[in-house]
């Protein structure tokens, strides 16, 4: 780790009324001329430079160099002229200016935390190695305000950006700085800039790739930004009582998932513009599996393909990668439901017990048939249709709400045989395996490599990394069954 | 913590209890509550630890779970000034009684002046919503923490420096660099007390004389910075006495100050005072602050 000069801030606000006085050429030029005394005497006459004491090693002269001269190449190439007539920022370029030199920040200059939280080291770099970017990118708005120079640590113009680039890493991404552009310039804000939430990554950065996912397409949201402001509102509310660190990453992800969904739903707008998409929710997926039985299996499995029927592009990808799943799941019952017919309490598990008793009969008769008619569910048969299923989506008759609000799916019509259903019934851990394994088949890396785009295809790249994980426990589980 | 009190029931205090924690591998390792580490380098990577005896039953029963129901015994760390946090190690819990040890391995490049080690017991997976209990995965079920000081022990960062050689008044023996506007961030880096080494008076600031004379210096330059900032603060209108300010930021150092000072005195009063009376205020700032007691 490095250790930068630190800029005394009286010193600092004595500069900065020079270098807000001056044309962007005449700040660069002074700069260049604090920053050439301070390499020739390791000290500026007059100003006051000091280091941490501990911690690292301290920054060599050329180290400086190369971090100034990284930053200036990224703005001369989008119309900073140190000597002349500097181009004038739009919104947009300020965006961009700001991802890079985020990222150029933060790979270059090789600081820890503690070391970036003190506002002399981003007053030095404001006022005497990058006095004339400071100028440059605030000039739209007129003089820049002094904080933009000193050791403010909100407002310094580097001490954002390398904040920014630290706390939105994407550690998982092939790009791992993508964030920084993906999210405007307010929505970082939102997440970083707010001390308590901006240190629970665990939660910040799946939050931040499904705001991506599934806020940034819409074109029915007019105001995105409101939309964030109440997800971090009703981030900030679970933060106090939910330890999302002791989460796996799933969670977190199926956490941040509900949050966004919440928010629509507390803002009046449609949870999503496309309903085949919520068959991904793993927190739905779990629920589907811990409640149903093997005929509500097969009402999946029909919805499924009748979805997939209609639906296009990567939509359709999904709903057949669900497929395995559902046939997988038929398969382990059906060859429960033949191996041991004792009766188990396995049925306690996943129909709690202040339930109605409508609902756990209906469990019951839903596995019955599964233990009663194994051959029709045998591995790679086709699903049977049953009787008012056929294209139902989420919402419909299907499945409804007891008053808690769960969701719970309607009965069929069947014979009950009671003793040999219940051990043909998941276990919450296997429901909850089950879960991950959809979950993790919607987003089949291989398959939608091939064919998604842009933030999909980042998200798949991330979820990959569950895949290996999710096998190996359910190599160690079916291990133990036998 | 952004919410004091849960929708949901908590455990009773008891129902964990375990050893304090203790640094492993270096000099702070010791049997007793682990509170500072003043030997402490960013450059170095911490691992501490701890053994807990957990009553996972008796949980389940504070919290009105279902026997067996699975929880997560594990810890997570703070550091607020670095706004950093992570996760030492978690036990799946679904048995009745459970003792483990805890252990938690953080770099040191993630921290700065403070590190909180938080104690949990969490919702193991989901349950089905029932009146004030906890649903969530993750719902915090019991929790207690440790605040260990990383910043060496001194009470503001001091730096002594030729004031001549940085063109400040040569005749005056401290400074106080701080910014009143920004509040929200760590006193650690933001904050600091310039002493003038070419002061006749320095090596008495820095020494650990104990002579009245150096008692005295001392005592008069903790209550001039302790009057700036609570003047700096109740002249910002950002100050607000119940906004919950990051811990070991100025904010928070500030309400401190005041709460130890006029405690039960309003902010508004004490800003109209300072406005109107601004020579019975500094008399009250010497009253409130005790200036001088011990000495002589």
């Amino acid at each position: 780790m490095q250790l930068y000069p630190r800029l005394v801030g009286a010193r600092a606000r004595e500069l900065v009324k020079g270098h807000r006085e001056g044309s962007i050429a005449e700040v660069h030029a002074a700069g260049l001329a604090l920053f050439e005394s301070f390499v020739r005497a390791d000290a500026i006459a007059g100003v006051g430079i000091e280091y941490t004491e501990t911690g690292g090693a301290r920054a060599r002269h050329d180290t400086l160099a190369e971090v100034r001269e990284a930053l200036l190449s990224i703005a001369t190439e989008h119309g900073y002229a140190p000597e002349g007539e500097s181009k004038q920022l739009s919104t947009d370029e300020a965006r961009v200016i700001d991802a890079l030199w985020a990222v150029c920040l933060h790979e270059r200059m090789q600081i820890s935390r503690d070391e970036a939280g003190r506002a002399g080291v981003w007053a030095f770099l404001g006022c005497v190695l990058l006095p004339g970017l400071v100028r440059w990118r605030f000039a739209r708005t007129g003089i820049p305000p002094a904080n933009r120079f000193t050791g403010s640590l909100q407002r310094n113009t580097f001490y954002r950006l390398w904040w920014r680039a630290e706390l939105l890493r994407d550690p998982e991404h092939v790009e791992p700085y993508w964030l920084l552009s993906a999210l405007g310039e307010d929505e970082q804000v939102q997440f970083v800039e707010r001390p308590s939430l901006a240190g629970c990554r665990a939660l910040v950065l799946p939050a931040a790739r499904l705001f991506i996912e599934l806020v940034r397409p819409r074109d029915d949201i007019g105001n995105q930004m409101k939309v964030m402001r109440e997800l971090t509102k009703r981030m900030l509310r679970l933060l106090g009582i939910v330890a999302f660190e002791l989460l796996t990453p799933l969670q977190c992800t199926a956490m941040a998932r509900g949050l966004i969904d919440d928010t629509l739903e507390g803002m009046n707008i449609a949870e999503t513009a496309d309903p085949l998409a919520e068959l991904s929710r793993p927190a739905w997926m779990s629920k589907l599996f811990s409640t149903m039985g093997l005929t509500t299996l097969a009402q999946v499995a029909e919805l499924n393909m009748k979805a997939a029927a209609q639906a296009k592009g990567v939509g359709r990808l999904r709903l057949r990668q669900l497929g395995p799943v559902v046939e997988s799941a038929r398969h382990l019952l059906t060859e429960r439901a033949s191996a041991s017919p004792q009766p188990s309490t396995a049925v306690e598990a996943v129909v709690p017990a202040e339930k109605s008793g409508v609902d756990r009969a209906d469990a019951l008769r839903f596995s019955s048939r599964c233990a009663s008619a194994p051959a029709p569910c045998a591995r790679g048969r086709r699903p049977r249709r049953l009787a008012g299923c056929a294209s139902r989506r989420r919402g419909s008759a299907a499945q409804s709400k007891d008053p808690a609000g769960t969701e719970t799916f309607a009965p069929a019509t069947t014979d009950v045989e009671p003793e040999r259903v219940e051990s043909a019934r998941f276990s919450g851990a296997e429901a909850e395996l089950l879960a991950k394994w959809a979950h993790l088949e919607l987003m089949d890396y291989a398959a939608l490599r091939e064919h998604s785009k842009g933030a999909e295809r980042r998200l798949v790249r991330q979820v990959f990394g569950e895949y290996d994980r999710f096998f190996e426990s359910l190599a160690a589980w079916r291990a133990r069954e036998r | 913590m952004s919410i004091d009190t849960p929708p949901y029931r908590m455990a009773n205090d008891g129902r964990l209890v375990g050893d304090p924690w203790r640094r492993r591998g270096g000099a702070g390792e010791s049997g007793g509550i682990l509170e500072a580490l003043a030997d402490w380098d960013p450059s170095e990577d911490l691992v501490f630890a701890r053994t807990v005896q957990f009553d996972a039953a008796g949980v389940r029963e504070d919290t009105g779970l279902p026997t067996g129901w699975p929880l997560k015994l594990g810890v997570v760390w703070r550091s607020a000034d670095a706004r950093s946090r992570g996760a030492g190690n978690v036990v799946l819990v679904e048995g009745d009684r459970v003792d483990e040890e805890l252990h938690v391995s953080i770099q040191g490049t993630q921290l700065s002046s403070s590190v909180e080690l938080i104690t949990l017991v969490t919702l193991g997976m989901p349950i089905d919503k029932a009146p004030i209990r906890a649903w969530r995965a993750g719902s915090i079920l019991w929790q207690d923490a440790q605040s260990i000081d990383l910043s060496g022990g001194s009470r503001f960062p001091m730096q002594s420096i030729p004031f001549s050689g940085w063109a400040w008044p040569a005749g005056a023996i401290w400074r106080l660099e701080w910014d009143a506007s920004e509040l929200d961030v760590a006193v650690l880096g933001s904050l600091c007390v310039y002493l003038n080494q070419d002061h006749p008076l320095h090596a008495a600031l820095v020494g650990r004389a104990n002579e009245p004379q150096a008692h005295a210096i001392r005592a008069a330059m903790y209550h001039d910075i302790a009057r700036q900032l609570i003047r700096g603060a109740l002249d910002s209108d950002e100050f607000q006495a119940d906004r919950k300010y990051p811990a070991r930021s100025i904010g928070r150092t500030i309400q401190g100050l005041i709460n130890s000072a006029f405690r039960g005195v309003g902010l508004e009063h004490l800003r109209q005072e300072m406005r109107q009376s601004p020579e019975v205020f500094e008399a009250r700032l010497q009253d409130r602050l005790r200036l001088f007691e011990g000495v002589g």
